[in-house]
């Protein structure tokens, strides 16, 4: 850094700026488009060098021409313009040329308030912990640019702008602190604005088509987590159930016409949802709190069939299912409380039933054929579904991934032709074959399993294990959870899902990983480290300052109470503050001065007193005049006192013998 | 432009009562009740910066919203306190200000002294849109700052207010302490300059001042006595016999010589602007102080006995500043 010591004040400006510029818009690539990037760091060395080795900087005409150029393509990259994407652009090519046409210091706050409002539109965008890191020291360096670029004499010097950086921040910390923690949340926007990030959630839509969730198999993405109240059940009975599929077009599975449509009706639950589950002695109900990564869609999840809603936010949706009052684009947070192995009683109405059995006519004629044969073999629905179970055991079914498209009648395809699919497949062909030999049964997708956390307690559910199952309707037990994956020869699974089981855990949420070394451990540390974060910075909310009013013992108007426990203590810190600048803004009490004023009070006894305004030489003189023996040895001791409190250098060792002789003097 | 008279007179009036009158000589410190604190223009567009990154926090309900937009706060209150910090305690003593004339620029001069154990940064005193340089003081120093401003009218000036200001830390805040301060400052009249020849031509009877020494014939029958040398005298007339004898140097006086001493003669002008003649007055006065003549002032109403040197000068022009009571102004 030896070339940026000895450059100009100009230029140190100049590098500080361009710095924190760069770092506030370095995660743009990979999420937006890289030339917006790639402008803003030419425009960021075009200024910098302009300033350095005199290049030359655009003219306004050409600034103008590159302007509309710019906006020009921002029209063709972003397909959505009015979404959250292209603002973010913009405000980073808006912080680029601002920077080019840097001229006068009444810029600099200029740009750097385009950084802040670059870092708040990311804020919008993405909240993780990694994020949380860039916006802190994104803020940091910015604030420590205008710093350095505001003062008139030229940046700080190196070790005093430490000093002045940690003094300025040591302050502002607590405060922010108290305000993040004090300053009362308002639920719900001050008015609504309605944008669309761009961004890729991942999970599932409410839609099926075989083959559609291979794409989640290799995502390590957290789907959501979850904190079990008491002791978790085991890992085999973590089915987390979230969206019902009941109605087949011959292709795909879809939620009912009438569930889309919205206004959620009972769906094929019979009986409602108030009634209480029937649970064996064996399951007691389990509390939980799911703490769930915004994925874009209304559906929540829930432990198998959710018994009582404990918190806001879940409302009953179709088929004793969860929903959150909207889409999902913000982390929501929901305890709940589930049956393990729930029966009910009660009976299917007939339109239930009917919408329970209902297949197209048309297609998959193979498979039509297929289950009139096994049904007229069997007798119960119980044994139809056994043998139909048998089926995937004993026939040659692989379990892989690798699947080629199926085209039309996927059904017949699957059973007939490839006899190779996953948890898709097999959920979908099941519940036709079903509903062809009339039991009711239906789709339901979801996640399976969970990693449990030892840190935090958590247990983790990523997207690769997003699994579908079977729900069939059994008489005197109700809808009964049946995966057909559990009834497949394991010999048959492809090996490659055993491979990418092993590396990620990946596979139908059936891969069992053997989990060890640094780097799982630090996966397991950054989770760690990303659900605190959730949980307390990004979750922080209305909910947590309610509690913390509670434990304060606080009742009564909220926001009110807040606002005045932020006044109070910020009025402390106020107070303390001007205390401590009160300290030591003011004479701090000079040890000479004191041993001065002892030595000449003595002399007060006699009359003689240093008059204010009279320096002590003059007053020493002025003992000369009166007394010579006495202002003899008092003006050697004024003179030092003197060259030693007003003059440029003095040691702490000339200080200290001076204390001494001025204790000595005797009146 | 009734109301506006108002305006002025209510803004006049406060700011007179926000200042603090401080004796001519004596040191002041800069309390809590003389500081004040005002956002700079960059310090007003982080400050709207904030509150919208504030309402859109909360209208997102974001907490990253919310972190930024606390640490933004957090730092400006903090800049706030070091703002207020900076300028507390610290002691200042005017020192006055050599006169000069109309037209030129007046070094206000001030001690700067920081008794505390924290170093004071960027501290400089304004008035108007003068300003000194900025100085840093650490801890215990002492330190002299002058603030150059422009002599506008003749006059004496008995008071005036500075400002002690600083930007410290980040630019954003603008700490200041007026301050009205009781000292006397002469403005002298604008020098004429060929002052001299002018002054020949605007005497109502014409004198030829300039090197009449020089041209004085000197007879010894004309001789009238003895005086004490001073300043200026002719070595020619001193009677060196005399000083070799007893060590006295003294000068020989003749009859009928024209003095040596001028008078700057207020009555003797036929200019009929009065600023004119002071400005003619003044120049004289310069010229004559430069070449070393004696001369006297008489003014309608004030009289300085004839003299020579620096402190005679500054007398003289400073009772042509004063004349007529004038109240100067300094920008």
């Amino acid at each position: 850094m030896q070339w940026a010591r000895s450059a100009s004040s100009e230029q140190q400006r100049l590098l500080w700026l361009g710095a924190a510029l760069l770092f506030t818009v370095l995660p743009m690539p990979g999420s937006h488009p890289l030339w917006v990037f790639l402008v803003v760091v030419m425009a960021t060395v075009w200024r910098v060098m302009a300033g350095f080795r005199a290049w030359r900087l655009p003219s306004s005409w050409l600034l103008i021409l590159l302007v509309v150029a710019v906006l020009a393509a921002m029209v063709f990259t972003h397909a959505e313009l009015r979404s959250l994407e292209p603002a973010i652009s913009l405000l980073a090519l808006l912080l680029a040329f601002k920077f080019l046409e840097l001229r006068q210091p009444r810029d600099y706050p200029m740009l750097v308030m385009i950084g802040f409002f670059f870092l708040f539109a990311w804020t919008l965008r993405e909240v993780s912990l990694a994020q949380g890191l860039h916006l802190v020291f994104a803020t940091g360096l910015l604030l420590l640019a205008l710093l350095q670029t505001m003062r008139e004499a030229g940046p700080w010097p190196w070790p005093e702008l430490g000093r002045q950086a940690s003094l300025l921040f040591l302050i502002a910390l607590p405060i922010m602190l108290l305000l993040f923690v004090l300053f009362p949340r308002i639920p719900g926007p001050l008015w609504s604005v309605t944008y669309e990030s761009e961004r890729r959630v991942t999970g599932f839509s409410d839609e099926m088509r075989p083959g559609d969730m291979a794409s989640l198999a290799g995502s390590l993405d957290v789907a959501f987590r979850v904190d079990f109240e008491n002791t978790p059940p085991e890992d085999a009975l973590l089915y987390w159930r979230g969206v019902v599929l009941d109605h087949f077009d011959g292709e795909a599975w879809r939620r009912s016409p009438q569930a889309t449509a919205g206004g959620f009706d009972q769906g094929l639950w019979p009986g409602g949802f108030d009634q209480e589950l029937w649970r064996g002695e064996a399951a007691p109900a389990i509390r939980y709190e799911i703490l769930l990564e915004p994925h874009g869609y209304p559906w929540l999840f829930a432990l198998d069939v959710p018994q009582r809603i404990l918190s806001s936010g879940p409302a009953w949706g179709r088929d004793r299912t969860l929903v959150a009052d909207g889409w999902v684009t913000e982390r929501l947070n929901y305890r709940l409380e589930s049956v393990l192995d729930a029966r009910h009683g009660g009976a299917l109405s007939l339109a239930q039933r009917a919408e329970a059995l209902d297949l197209p006519a048309v297609g998959n004629a193979r498979s039509w054929a297929l289950a009139s044969s096994l049904r007229a073999d069997t007798g119960t629905d119980r044994e139809y579904l056994a043998s139909l179970l048998g089926l995937f055991s004993e026939d040659p079914f692989r379990y892989t991934l690798n699947v080629p498209a199926l085209g039309a009648n996927p059904v017949d395809r699957f059973l007939f032709d490839t006899r190779a699919g996953f948890c898709e497949h097999y959920a979908s062909a099941l519940v036709f074959l079903l509903r062809a030999g009339r039991v009711p049964a239906r789709v339901v997708l979801g996640y399976v399993g969970g990693e449990w956390n030892p840190l935090t307690g958590l247990y983790v559910v990523r997207q690769y294990r997003a699994h579908a199952w079977v729900e069939v309707w059994l008489d005197g037990r109700g809808w009964t959870r049946v995966d057909p994956v559990n009834f497949i020869d394991p010999s048959r699974i492809d090996p490659g899902i055993a491979a990418l089981g092993a590396s990620a855990g990946a596979g139908d949420g059936r891969g069992v990983g053997r989990r060890a070394g640094w780097h799982y451990r630090m996966a397991v540390a950054w989770d760690t480290a990303n659900t605190l974060w959730f949980r307390h910075v990004v979750g922080y909310g209305q909910a947590n300052q309610s509690r913390l009013l509670e434990w304060m013992g606080g009742r009564g108007d909220q926001v009110r109470t807040l606002l005045l426990l932020l006044t109070l203590v910020l009025g402390i810190l106020a107070l303390v503050l001007m205390l401590l600048s009160w300290l030591t803004a003011r004479d701090q009490v000079d040890p000479l001065v004191g041993a001065w004023q002892r030595a000449t009070r003595r002399l007060a006894r006699r009359g003689l007193r240093q008059e204010p305004g009279e320096t002590a030489i003059a007053f020493a003189r002025r003992v000369v005049a009166l007394d010579p023996d006495l202002g003899g040895r008092l003006l050697p001791l004024a003179m030092e006192y003197q060259r030693l409190r007003y003059g440029h250098e003095s040691l702490a060792s000339e200080r200290l013998q001076f204390i001494r002789e001025a204790g000595a003097f005797r009146g | 432009m009734g109301w506006s008279r108002w305006l002025r007179r209510g803004r006049e009036s406060l700011r007179r009562s926000l200042d603090t009158e401080v004796s001519g000589a004596g040191w002041m410190e800069i309390g809590w009740r003389r500081l004040f604190i005002l956002p700079t223009r960059s310090g007003w567009v982080l400050i709207l910066a904030n509150l919208l990154l504030l309402v859109g926090a909360m209208n997102f309900d974001s907490a990253l919203g919310f972190i930024l937009g606390f640490m933004l706060a957090g730092t400006l209150l903090s800049a706030l306190y070091l703002a207020n910090r900076n300028l507390l305690g610290l002691r200042l003593q005017a020192l006055g200000a050599e006169s000069v004339g109309v037209g030129q620029t007046m070094a206000l001069e001030f001690n700067l002294h920081n008794a505390a154990g924290i170093a004071r940064h960027e501290v400089r005193v304004v008035r108007g849109s003068n300003r000194s340089q900025a100085i840093d003081l650490r801890p215990g120093e002492q330190a002299v700052v002058r603030l150059p401003v422009p002599a506008l009218r003749r006059g004496r000036i008995d008071d005036y207010s500075i400002r002690l200001e600083s930007r410290y830390p980040a630019g954003l805040f603008r700490s200041f302490a007026r301050l009205r301060l009781r000292q006397s400052l002469h403005i002298w009249p604008e020098a004429k300059g060929e002052a001299l020849a002018l002054w020949a031509e605007a005497v109502a009877e014409p004198v030829e001042p300039v090197g009449r020494a020089e041209r004085m014939s000197l007879r010894e029958e004309d001789f009238q006595g003895l005086r004490e040398f001073r300043r200026g005298d002719s070595p020619r007339h001193v009677a060196w016999r005399r000083f070799a004898h007893d060590g006295e140097l003294l000068v020989k006086v003749f009859a009928g010589e024209v003095p040596e001493v001028l008078w700057l003669d207020w009555s003797r002008l036929s200019v009929a602007d009065s600023e004119e003649r002071l400005s003619l007055m003044c120049g004289a006065a310069l010229e004559l102080k430069q070449r070393r003549l004696h001369f006297g002032l008489s003014l309608p109403g004030k009289r300085i006995d004839p003299g020579a040197g620096h402190g005679h000068t500054v007398r003289v022009l400073n009772a042509l500043a004063d004349y007529g009571d004038a109240v100067g102004a300094i920008g």
